[in-house]
């Protein structure tokens, strides 16, 4: 009985830390929404009856609607297969394919834009191997600048939400019922679908709904490809924040926005509420098998192409266009590490500092709010629609979260990293809040009971039981919060802040004056950063 | 069954429970109070210490901009020290502004265009102020009788040619619009940049009354329209279409950076909608004198003659020396002027035509 008196100033240290941590997790939503939603009031409610009454209002809620839902099923089929081979499979290039999850997450959209653009575009890779190989006139792959190109874009995108939390909980899926089918004669085809899906669910349910929440809430990729189509309402906040500089409307656009989520959030969350199915022993991680027999080469080689040509089409376009430099007086095209070269001439490696700090920040925040939240409802006993608290953040979109901070803390006051870091916490607060919920969820319920039992008191058994055994959960988290914030853009350019830019600051610059290859140089920095991000945490949760 | 046992075994005994819950709440209303403002600090004569804070976009301020040059021309002239804070767009800059009414943390406003001009003055953020050089800026680029914004450049919205891609290049607006250039145009959205805007009062300019008709026929002719400059002229770059909204003075760049004369701006017999971009001092800074000079220098020769090579504009002071490679960069005449709620019924009849 010696040791919990030993690590009694621990326990103390745990429990402000957590107290601390909850606050945060309070004070990045509630401190913006006051100035997001503040205008609403001050002009009486004149600006919301005009917004309400405009058709542009809904004609992009019902695009945004209609994206969403297309880019989350396509999202799904992507990741689901992948979930499966890194959770349950070994083989080579698994932990490549692992990490290559960060690889759009830690690239600002523009950049994915522009890949989508060298890949599938009209001068793109595909079109001209095509042409070249058809003997065609005009390029025949055209979908891109379509709905189309924007669901693709957000799916690949997106996919990784679905490879980590379905993957997550699939490595460590108990194959009892599995093998019980199994030794009745039931075919891996229908326990896929009778057993393993609905053991899947949750995560299922959870990560499809993330993908849905980003999608609403783009904003590049739904412009560059789907000008033609329609607009998102985060287009309407950005146009009404920053070129109308109406307060009023981009107030009454988030108003909208948010309420249209928060009714989402709320099926969501019943949704997850029916479907939580208390029987799931977790804790161990089922041993990855090599792949057996010939159907599962066969699936894993046609999905590993096609995921390659989907993942990997774009980023090795903008991987080949950072060493592409242009030079010489006819104009000619050279490869060579040029780019590179001018990018750290001008700075690039105080840009990798910043950026490393602030993303670290970024998902000690979002990984230690989220951590303490989930905690702390838990053993506030919120089960089912109680938790539905804990969703309602994910409502409030990107958008509105900047537009708050920037108007709550104006001027130089708001330009500052930690502002930047409180805000893409904000951003990252669904994908960390979801890990460590999911982590503290599939803790079994007697293994709490024995700490219990045997006198542990609550800072105890946080320290010594939940925490170790959920840290895999919330390193996911961390690392998810940490490659959005290497590829945040969106806040960067909100808040600004002074000195060295952060690379994703930086590429946007370089983008902004001409040097386009540069930006792509950039962006491959950003990339390699958000996959080391990826491999850790890989490599921590293996070492577990 | 699971849940009641659950919380008879683990859940917070019920002092616990109140304590946390008024931690939070306390925590709530130490955060609700720190929110509020604190009160003024009462206002010193004559220039405060410290460097002068000139609010300017991200491009301005950039390592290749011409923001680094400018400060330490500033600070050399001055012996204070420029702080430049980047605040994303020109938008930005203006909406900071907005915010900061009446007690403003910069001393200057940079960046703020004719378009964008309105506000401003509307708003009554910015203190006039007539500097030296002002006789030497044309009279057509005076943004303002009152000088409260001083121009420092200016360029013109045109649409850049890929002469290796399409040989023969559209002559004028009217024939950006015909079926041969069909999916060969890029723009960028009106919503969401300046040279959107610009090409939409361009139309509304010239076709006035016929604008949707105009953009019905033009929406063939656009392969996308892009949320912002940087994206819509990389797609051009990258071979998307030969045809993209940009600058007049854009092949300069290439001319000088990259050595090639493929990318021409098109010279159209409607005009051209011109951009004048300005600074202007903040009402209510506390350190006049010291804004005054920032001014002053924007029309100094010596900062006039980095605008070509880093803004990629025009310098306001027709004496400044320009490149050679700006012998690409075309000067056009300017097409007729549009009013600001004219233009904003048009972005909304340009976007009911372009979603139909």
């Amino acid at each position: 009985m010696d040791a919990p008196r030993a690590s009694r100033p621990a326990n103390v240290l745990l429990a402000a830390g957590g107290i601390l941590a909850a606050a945060l997790a309070l004070a990045l939503f509630l401190v913006p929404l006051p100035g997001a939603f503040g205008p609403l009031f001050g002009s009486g409610a004149k600006a919301l009856i005009r917004t309400l009454n405009d058709s542009r209002t809904w004609s992009s809620l019902r695009f945004a609607l209609l994206e969403s839902l297309a880019s989350s099923v396509l999202a799904l089929a992507l990741g689901l297969p992948a979930a499966w081979l890194v959770a349950r499979r070994e083989f080579r290039g698994r932990r490549f394919l692992s990490s290559l999850g960060a690889v759009p997450f830690a690239v600002p959209p523009l950049l994915v834009a522009l890949g989508f653009v060298m890949f599938w575009g009209r001068s793109g890779a595909v079109n001209a191997f095509l042409v070249r190989v058809l003997g065609l006139d005009e390029p025949p792959v055209s979908f891109l600048y379509s709905i189309h190109g924007v669901v693709l874009a957000h799916a690949v995108y997106n996919f990784p939400i679905v490879m980590r939390m379905a993957g997550d909980l699939w490595a460590r899926l108990p194959d009892e019922q599995a093998d019980a089918a199994r030794s009745l004669g039931a075919g891996e085809g229908r326990i896929l679908l009778g057993v393993t899906l609905p053991q899947l669910a949750p995560a299922l349910a959870s990560a499809t709904s993330l993908v849905f929440l980003y999608s609403f809430s783009s904003f590049v990729i739904v412009l560059v490809f789907g000008a033609m189509a329609g607009s998102t309402l985060e287009v309407e906040i950005y146009r009404a924040a920053r070129i109308e500089v109406d307060q009023g409307r981009a107030a009454s656009l988030a108003l909208v926005g948010t309420a249209a989520a928060l009714l989402l959030v709320g099926v969501y969350a019943a949704m997850e509420a029916r479907h939580a199915s208390p029987g799931q022993s977790q804790g161990l991680r089922n041993p990855r098998k090599p792949l057996r027999g010939r159907l599962e080469r066969v699936a894993a080689l046609a999905y590993g192409t096609v995921a390659s040509i989907l993942v990997g089409g774009p980023a090795v376009s903008v991987l080949a266009a950072s060493f592409i430099e242009r030079r010489g007086f006819s104009g000619t095209f050279g490869f060579g590490l040029g780019n590179y070269r001018r990018l750290f001439e001008s700075g690039a490696l105080g840009s990798l500092g910043v950026t490393l700090v602030l993303a670290l920040t970024t998902a000690f925040i979002a990984a230690a709010a989220g951590t303490a939240a989930a905690w702390g409802l838990r053993r506030l006993g919120a089960r089912g629609p109680k938790l539905t608290f804990a969703y309602l953040p994910l409502a409030v979109s990107p958008a509105v979260i900047a537009l708050g901070w920037t108007r709550v803390v104006p001027g130089r006051g708001g330009a500052s990293l930690l502002a930047v870091a409180l805000i893409q916490a904000a951003g990252a607060w669904p994908l960390a809040w979801r890990s460590a919920h999911a982590a503290f969820s599939k803790i079994q319920g007697n293994v709490l009971d024995a700490a219990a039992t045997l006198g542990s008191s609550t800072a105890d058994r946080a320290r010594r039981v939940d925490l170790p055994l959920a840290a895999r959960g919330i390193a996911s988290g961390a690392a998810f919060a940490f490659a959005l914030s290497v590829g945040d853009a969106g806040s960067l350019i909100l808040a600004s802040p002074g000195g060295a830019p952060p690379l994703a600051l930086l590429m946007y610059r370089l983008a902004g004056s001409y040097r386009f290859n540069e930006a792509c140089a950039a962006g491959v920095l950003m990339a390699l950063l958000g996959s080391l991000a990826f491999a850790i945490r890989e490599e921590a949760s293996d070492a577990l | 069954m699971r849940t009641h046992l659950y919380r008879a075994g683990n859940g917070f005994e019920p002092r616990a429970r109140q304590l946390f819950v008024s931690i939070v709440f306390a925590l709530l209303v130490i955060l609700a109070a720190s929110c509020a403002k604190s009160p003024e600090a009462p206002r010193p004569e004559g220039d405060a210490e410290g460097p002068l804070v000139v609010y300017a976009y991200d491009s301005f301020a950039a390592e290749w901009g011409p923001g680094p040059a400018l400060a330490a021309l500033y600070e050399k002239r001055t012996g204070r020290k420029l702080e430049l804070v980047s605040k994303g767009d020109a938008g930005q800059v203006l909406a900071a502004a907005l915010l900061e009414k009446g007690a403003p943390e910069a001393d200057v406003y940079l960046g703020i265009d004719d378009r964008l001009a309105p506000r401003a003055f509307e708003a009554g953020v910015l203190e006039p102020y007539r500097p030296e050089g002002a006789a030497r800026v044309p009279a057509e680029l005076v943004m303002d009788a009152e000088w409260r914004l001083t121009p420092y450049d200016w360029g013109a919205f045109a649409i850049i040619w890929d002469s290796e891609k399409l040989a023969t290049p559209p002559g004028s607006l009217a024939e950006l619009a015909a079926p041969e250039y069909g999916k060969k145009l890029i723009l960028m959205d009106a919503r969401t940049s300046t040279p959107g805007l610009g090409f939409a009062a361009w139309t509304l300019g010239v076709y006035g009354e016929g604008l949707s008709e105009y953009w019905r026929d033009l929406k063939d002719s656009i392969l996308t329209v892009a949320p912002g400059w940087d994206l819509g002229y990389g797609l051009f770059t990258s071979g998307e279409a030969p045809l993209v909204l940009s600058y007049t003075t854009s092949p300069a760049y290439h001319v000088e950076y990259e050595g090639t004369d493929r990318y021409k701006a098109l010279v159209f017999p409607e005009g051209h909608p011109w951009q004048i971009e300005g600074a202007g001092i903040a009402r209510g800074t506390r350190r006049p004198a010291a804004a005054r000079a920032f001014i002053e220098l924007l029309l100094d020769p010596e900062f006039q003659i980095l605008v070509p090579t880093t803004q990629w504009m025009y310098p306001v002071d027709p004496a400044t020396p320009l490149p050679a490679s700006f012998d690409a960069a075309l000067k056009p005449g300017r097409a007729p002027a549009v009013e600001p709620d004219d233009l904003e019924k048009a972005l909304g009849a340009i976007a009911a035509e372009l979603a139909s």
